[in-house]
């Protein structure tokens, strides 16, 4: 602020300063402007339109230009490459970040006793169960060895907490099963290799994901996948995942009766799918008490501040996601949602297939993935994949339900994009199967304004894929992040 | 110093190099003439020497010095009454004449700040791990602390005046850390060198005016953990999101004034906070949790990835790292400095006493070898160690009114071989090398 | 030498254009022939200008140079005379200074030989690959290092002197000292028992090397004997040739030999114990195999001895010969033990044994193993030396420390009673010793330098003298490594000040006047 001295001299000042400022911003935005410029032989817009051949101009990270014959303007980086197409960016709208980097690698970092100074290897500090039952030793495992109160292969060792290997092991908070005010962007390492690696894949943006081991658990964050560490947050806090079905019940170390003298809080419900719904129902009804003023009681306490998630929730204010496989699963999602009013979004939803006109008539977007023949990963160890079908996302697709693909933990060569080239095996075409890897989930996530297709003003996130996308023959060559290279494979 | 005027003068050299050998206390009295003496007197008058040259005065004289700013100085007069740094003389007087006082004379040597252990384990009794509740902000780290330890005086003979002795990392507010001297100077069983000279016990000193003796603090700073400590798998939190979402829920809880005082104070502003990160993630959260507070606090962070260093300044007023040793990659060791080209105050920790007890000068001195600024690497050991733990006013430089806690180094104290010749707590010379045999 | 003439002279142009041509070609075949010294003699002189040289034989040059040429160092003082197309390098406020050596390290070292034995080399466990390891050394001013074999308790490995030198391919690592040492380790930390068994090995391995070279000698003069009785033998047999009687047996046994066989079951019926052929024709196993007794045969023989009983004759006569090649056996070489031929060495004193001891009743047992084979050693560790430190020099033993400074709360029971007095009380003693980073981790070679200032900061010397000449003296290698004079290999380091400065780095390093690192940015 200019501190005025008098009237003449001040209003000269300012004309100078004003004058000044906006040579200087304009100087400043003349040298800043960053212009990419990318030539390929096939646009695909995301929105159905497609430009062939075409050229796509972006500028300071937004897309500025979409055309055939756009003149390249001076001092602009320009990408061409021989049989290409672009794509927007891929969207994974319910993606398990891995975590194995988040163990400690060593305990003598933090060493506790004596021992742990002199004893080599892995040490674990904090240990979900190794065999099901409460382990007083489990915090003594060193990795490679068994539990030596029970024997199990011990559960711990350095990709174990990589998303699909070892089912028991979970990353959400188990002291209870709400626990809505938790986020999984705490939980998440942004510096993880995995990041690499959806990139790789042409991954661009994910919704990470909670796992399922709470009935209410985490809530979400959108991230971006490449470019620098501090801007890739989205958004911290974004939709909380409840679980039906019998994943809360098993994962994440189990609940159970207290065993011997062992009392832990692992003694609680959920062990069937009673009692998922109970809790989940609880959690609401203490929620709406709370809200009248009336004191909470009974089993199953929740949080003041899983209370305080879930009012905002019923308010819509959040939104939510539930996790449902089979058939009866989702009913009883869609029984519980309208008895409480909420909308959510389904994920997994394996057997949706069999209830289409349900989920219709509740208006249920579904974020559908992956496609499989053998289930692998956390799935593989659940009943509730063995109704699953080959079509079930063409009907889905086909249906009137905003679907969207998603990929889920796979990676690379099993990812997101290979998931839509199964789909197109299964009787979609490309053009059908495009949206719901970009510009569908964008949509279900609410990002739409900003990603998802290739459209003037919105944010540059590209991939340039060699040939056609979604290929047996294709992979992603660059990815554009906000107009900045961060994966360059034009070498090879 | 004394050498290079009496050159100047021409007098025959006195043989500055057998004053050690002769008694250690005592007046050191120049050949100088008498004229030149009155001169003195009345110089020293004149800088307001004389009036505090009282029974319990000591006056130090040294070569070098390392200033507050980490650099290396010289000449130095420092004259130390009643356990605390009354006056500080740069310049170079005549000489020194304080006849009831008692004058130390250092040729060739560094004096520097005590060097104080950001984050150590010293002089605990038992463990310092308090495991039932995640939270736990009542827990006093000031309960622990065994003075018999011989750790204490391992670390003292190291040159470590003070320590900052943590509860453990295991909960996510672990309570109030303490900071206290390596060794306790009292007015009655003074810890003292072996051949002590009846002189100094006879000398009244009242050094329970600030407190404990031997405590520079013991109201904190508040301790949180972030990482892998805290998780456990009987108790609450299990996750790191869990841990996240605990604190946030305590913070905010303690904002309305519910919750423990400390915590209360934690977040009013009248307490700081000294914040244990494992991993890069963690300091993430820490900025997430932390920032825009605005309040005072130290990052405590021992890990690798230095793109954590941008926008550190703004949460946390000072970052410790270390210990460093000899078998660390080069992209651990340059971490410190890392640190301090994004704008950080860098402190060093040596962790006592896991690590050897010139562990804190092995780390600075690695630091400074790969890219820290010698002063800066000086002051990571004494200033901002002490500005990192909130005892800024009383330890961690030369500088008037603060307490006399010195150790002599025959040399740069970077430099590994330079040994310590004597140490200072509270204005009594506690350990010299010439007296005790065996360091 | 390309001088381009007026286009007037084209005759004299091709006759220099022709000797240009010869001269270049012979220069070429001279810089490519195989022939190491004339390749060195083409590499270009160096010549170092103001550079403050810390030399280690000598003062300290405050502004000295070095000539360096074919690899050594050629001349060194305040001037020097530079030689036509010398490389200069001005350094001007920068220090030089002999590589350091590393005395006990491990850098490099993939894996652990001392588990064969005597026999492993350390040289086949050391990756040449380890690029990064190397660089970070040569980066803090290390050029060479002892390799230690490592190895469980007792008699280890050889260890080998190691220049960092940079090979072709990306490898690093010359052989600068082969067989530099035997490795022995009894100082590991083991239980009381096994401490005892151990060092009860080692001596047992010695003897048996002693007891080799003994049954060598043994067989030595027992091939001796064996060749002078068949000499003997063959002497007399030309004298029996001359002799009637044995002319005569000699006839009896070649005119009786065939007409003994024809009469084939009379050694039956001599037979005195069964004397009935049908007991052995019937078969009876037991009659069957029964011996000829040559003593009753004797008896017999002698009694036949004239008639035509020749078998009897013949075969007293046989074996009378039998005996008589009995009597001269050939004596059985003992089967070569390459364990005990290294360990003789060591004995004679041509390798020099290296032992890891850390508490003092190992260091005695140490002193007493020298004493009883003779052997020259080293002490490696020698944590508590302190406390015996004037019978190590009585025994003339240099000391190889560790690391000086450790923690007094979590140490091996080996380090129990360390204390950071170590180097001083063996300064005192005049016991001579050098600073090493140790070899439990490889990465520590590179701040030997660091701990060095430790240790020496203790004792009162001079660091730098510790990981160079003194290194090199207690190695052995101090007329290849350690120092700056004329003569040695020009290795040497660059450093941007005073090398004690904690802000000093390390610029160029050299190996056999040769560039081997480069700070980035140089």
């Amino acid at each position: 602020m200019i501190a005025l001295r008098n009237g003449g001299s001040a209003r000269r000042s300012i004309c100078m300063a004003a004058i000044g400022l906006s040579i200087v911003s304009t100087a400043a935005w003349a040298e800043s402007s960053r212009v990419t410029v990318i030539r390929a032989d096939r646009l695909y817009l995301g929105n159905g339109k497609i430009v062939s051949p075409g050229v796509l101009v972006i500028r300071d990270g937004r897309i500025a230009e979409i055309g055939v014959d756009t003149k390249t303007p001076d001092g602009a980086t320009i990408i061409e490459i021989a049989d290409t197409t672009v794509t927007p960016g891929l969207i994974d709208a319910n993606a398990a970040v891995e975590a194995s980097d988040l163990l400690a690698p060593d305990r003598r970092m933090h060493p506790r006793t004596w021992h742990d100074f002199f004893t080599p290897g892995h040490h674990h500090t904090a240990t979900p169960d190794c065999c099901g039952s409460t382990c007083p030793r489990s915090m003594q495992h060193v990795s490679g060895t068994r539990c030596m109160a029970c024997g199990f292969p011990e559960a711990n060792t350095e990709n174990a907490f990589a998303v699909g290997t070892k089912p028991r092991v979970s990353l959400a908070e188990q002291s209870s099963e709400v626990i809505p005010d938790t986020l999984v962007l705490d939980t998440t390492n942004l510096r993880s290799p995995d990041f690499d690696r959806l990139l790789r894949g042409g991954v661009t943006t994910v919704f990470v994901s909670s796992d399922s081991a709470a009935v209410i658990g985490a809530r979400g964050a959108i991230v971006r996948t490449g470019g620098p560490v501090d801007r890739r947050v989205v958004r911290a806090a974004d939709a909380v995942k409840a679980t039906m079905g019998t994943d809360p019940s098993w994962r994440g170390g189990g609940n159970r009766p207290p065993v011997r003298r062992f009392v832990s809080f692992r003694n609680r419900r959920p062990t069937t799918r009673m009692g998922v719904t109970w809790v989940f129902r609880k959690a609401f009804h203490d929620t709406l008490r709370h809200r009248d003023g009336v004191e909470t009681y009974g089993a199953d306490p929740v949080s003041d501040s899983a209370i305080a998630v879930l009012d905002k929730l019923l308010r819509g204010r959040i939104p939510l996601r539930i996790q449902a496989r089979t058939q009866h699963d989702i009913t009883t999602a869609l029984r519980l949602t309208a008895e409480f009013g909420l909308s959510f979004t389904l994920e997994e939803a394996t057997e949706a297939y069999r209830c289409i006109d349900l989920l219709e008539a509740a208006e249920v977007p579904v974020v559908f993935g992956p496609i499989y023949v053998r289930a692998r990963g956390d799935r593989r160890f659940s009943s509730e994949v063995e109704q699953s079908r080959l079509h079930t996302f063409k009907t889905l697709l086909e249906s009137d339900l905003m679907t969207a693909l998603t990929a889920n933990e796979l990676r690379e060569e099993d990812g997101l994009a290979r998931q839509a080239m199964y789909a197109m095996r299964f009787g979609l075409t490309r053009a059908q199967v495009l949206p719901a890897v970009t510009s569908v989930p964008a949509k279900i996530i609410g990002v739409a304004d900003s990603i998802g297709t290739l459209e003037w003003g919105k944010r540059a996130d590209v991939v340039i894929w060699q040939g056609e996308p979604f290929d047996t023959t294709s992979r992603a060559l660059v990815v554009l992040i906000e107009g900045e290279i961060v994966l360059d494979r034009r070498a090879g | 110093m004394m050498r290079g005027h009496i050159e100047k003068l021409k007098r025959p050299k006195i043989e500055t190099s057998t004053y050690r050998n002769d008694c250690a206390y005592g007046l050191r009295l120049f050949d100088f003439s008498i004229f030149r003496r009155l001169v003195v007197v009345a110089l020293l008058i004149g800088v307001g020497i004389g009036e505090v040259a009282a029974a319990d005065t000591t006056v130090l004289v040294a070569d070098r010095y390392v200033a507050p700013d980490g650099t290396i100085k010289s000449d130095i007069l420092i004259v130390v009454a009643n356990g605390r740094i009354s006056r500080i003389v740069p310049e170079e007087p005549e000489g020194v004449d304080a006849k009831p006082g008692v004058v130390d004379h250092y040729p060739g040597a560094v004096v520097c700040p005590g060097l104080i252990d950001v984050r150590s384990a010293v002089g605990a009794y038992g463990s310092n791990q308090e495991e039932a509740f995640a939270i736990d902000p009542g827990a006093s780290a000031i309960e622990l602390v065994d003075r018999n330890h011989p750790v204490f005086r391992a670390a003292a003979v190291a040159g470590i005046t003070s320590v900052l002795l943590m509860p453990g990392d295991g909960n996510l507010i672990s309570g109030a850390a303490a900071v206290v001297k390596t060794v306790v100077v009292d007015g009655k069983g003074a810890r003292r060198d072996s051949r002590t000279s009846s002189s100094r016990t006879s000398r009244s000193r009242s050094s329970g005016r600030r407190g404990v003796p031997g405590v520079v603090r013991d109201d904190g700073p508040l301790v949180f953990s972030l990482g892998q400590s805290p998780l456990r798998f009987d108790r609450a939190p299990t996750s790191r999101g869990g841990a996240v979402a605990m604190l946030r829920e305590s913070l905010r809880k303690a904002k309305d004034g519910v919750g423990h005082q400390r915590l209360v104070d934690f977040v009013g502003g009248r307490l700081d906070g000294l914040v244990v990160c494992d991993e890069a993630m963690d300091v993430d959260a820490a900025v997430n949790l932390f920032g825009g507070m605005n309040l005072s606090l130290t990052l405590v962070f021992t890990g690798a990835a230095s793109d954590v260093s941008a926008g550190l300044s703004d949460v946390f007023r000072a970052t410790a790292t270390g210990p460093y040793d000899y078998t660390m990659s080069p992209n651990a060791l340059s971490h410190a400095a890392a640190l301090a080209k994004s704008g950080n105050l860098v402190a060093l920790v040596a962790r006592a006493p896991g690590g050897a007890p010139d562990g804190l000068r092995v780390t600075a001195a690695l630091a400074a070898r790969y890219g820290l600024d010698a002063s800066l690497a000086r002051s990571a050991m004494t200033f901002s160690a002490a500005r990192a733990v909130g005892v800024a006013d009383r330890i961690g430089s030369i500088e008037q009114g603060k307490d006399a806690d010195f150790v002599i180094f025959s040399d740069d104290p970077l430099r590994l071989d330079a040994r310590v010749l004597a140490v200072y707590v509270d204005g009594v010379r506690v350990y010299s090398r010439e007296l005790e045999e065996t360091p | 030498m390309d001088h381009r003439l007026e286009s007037g002279a084209t005759l004299l142009h091709q006759t220099l254009k022709r000797f240009v041509r010869g001269v270049l070609i012979a220069a070429f075949a001279l810089a490519f022939s195989s022939h190491a010294a004339e390749a060195q003699l083409l590499q270009r002189s160096l010549v170092l200008t103001d550079a403050r040289i810390v030399t280690m034989a000598g003062p300290t040059l405050e502004k000295g140079s070095i000539l360096v040429k074919g690899g050594r160092i050629s001349e060194i003082g305040a001037k020097v005379d530079a030689p036509f197309l010398a490389r200069h390098l001005k350094l001007a406020g920068k220090t030089v200074t002999p590589g350091f050596i590393d005395a006990w390290s491990s850098l490099g070292h993939t894996g652990s030989v001392g588990q064969s034995g005597p026999t492993g080399d350390v040289w086949d466990s050391f990756n040449r690959y380890a690029r990064d390891d190397f660089r970070q050394a040569l980066q803090q001013g290390v050029t060479t290092i002892y390799l230690a074999p490592g190895g469980p308790p007792g008699v280890g490995g050889r260890g080998v002197v190691v220049q960092l030198r940079p090979q072709s391919g990306g490898a690093a690592g010359a052989v600068l000292v082969e067989d530099a040492a035997l490795s022995i380790n009894i100082g590991s930390g083991q239980s009381p028992i096994k401490r005892l068994k151990t060092f009860k090995k080692v001596r047992a391995d010695f003897r048996k090397a002693l007891d080799y070279r003994q049954s060598l000698e043994d067989y030595e003069e027992d091939l001796k004997e064996y060749i002078e009785k068949l000499e003997e033998r063959s002497k007399k047999k030309d004298e029996a040739g001359s002799d009637g009687d044995d002319q005569k047996n000699g006839d009896k046994k070649n005119g009786e030999k065939p007409a003994k066989d024809k009469p084939s079951p009379k050694p039956d019926e001599d037979k005195p114990d069964e004397g009935d052929g049908d007991a052995l024709n019937s078969g009876s196993l037991w009659a069957s195999f029964q011996p000829v007794k040559s003593g009753k045969n004797g008896d017999g023989g002698g009694k036949d001895k004239d008639d035509g009983n020749g078998k009897d004759s013949g075969d007293d006569k046989k074996s009378d010969d039998k005996d008589d090649e009995d009597e001269i056996k050939k004596p059985e070489k003992p089967s070569p033990d390459r364990t005990s031929e290294v360990l003789l060495r060591a004995i004679d004193r041509e390798l020099t044994v290296r032992i890891e001891a850390h508490r003092t009743s190992d260091m005695l047992n140490a002193l007493d193993l020298a004493e009883e084979f003779n052997l020259d050693i080293i002490l490696e560790g020698a944590t508590e030396a302190y406390l015996m430190a004037d019978r190590l020099a009585e025994a003339e033993v240099p000391v190889i420390l560790g690391r000086v400074t450790r923690s007094g709360v979590f140490v091996n029971d080996e380090y129990r009673r360390h204390s950071a007095s170590n180097p001083a009380a063996l300064t005192k003693a005049g016991v001579r010793w050098t600073v090493a980073s140790g070899a439990a981790d490889s990465q520590a070679a590179r701040f030997v330098g660091l701990n060095a200032q430790v240790a020496a900061g203790r004792a009162g010397v001079d660091w730098m003298k510790t990981v160079t000449i003194d290194a090199a003296r207690i190695l052995g290698i101090s007329r290849r490594a350690g120092r700056l004079a004329r003569g040695m290999a020009a290795d040497f380091v660059v450093w941007s000040g005073d090398p004690s400065d904690p802000g000093s780095i390390v610029e160029q390093v050299y190996i056999g006047g040769k560039l081997a690192y480069q700070a980035k940015g140089q």
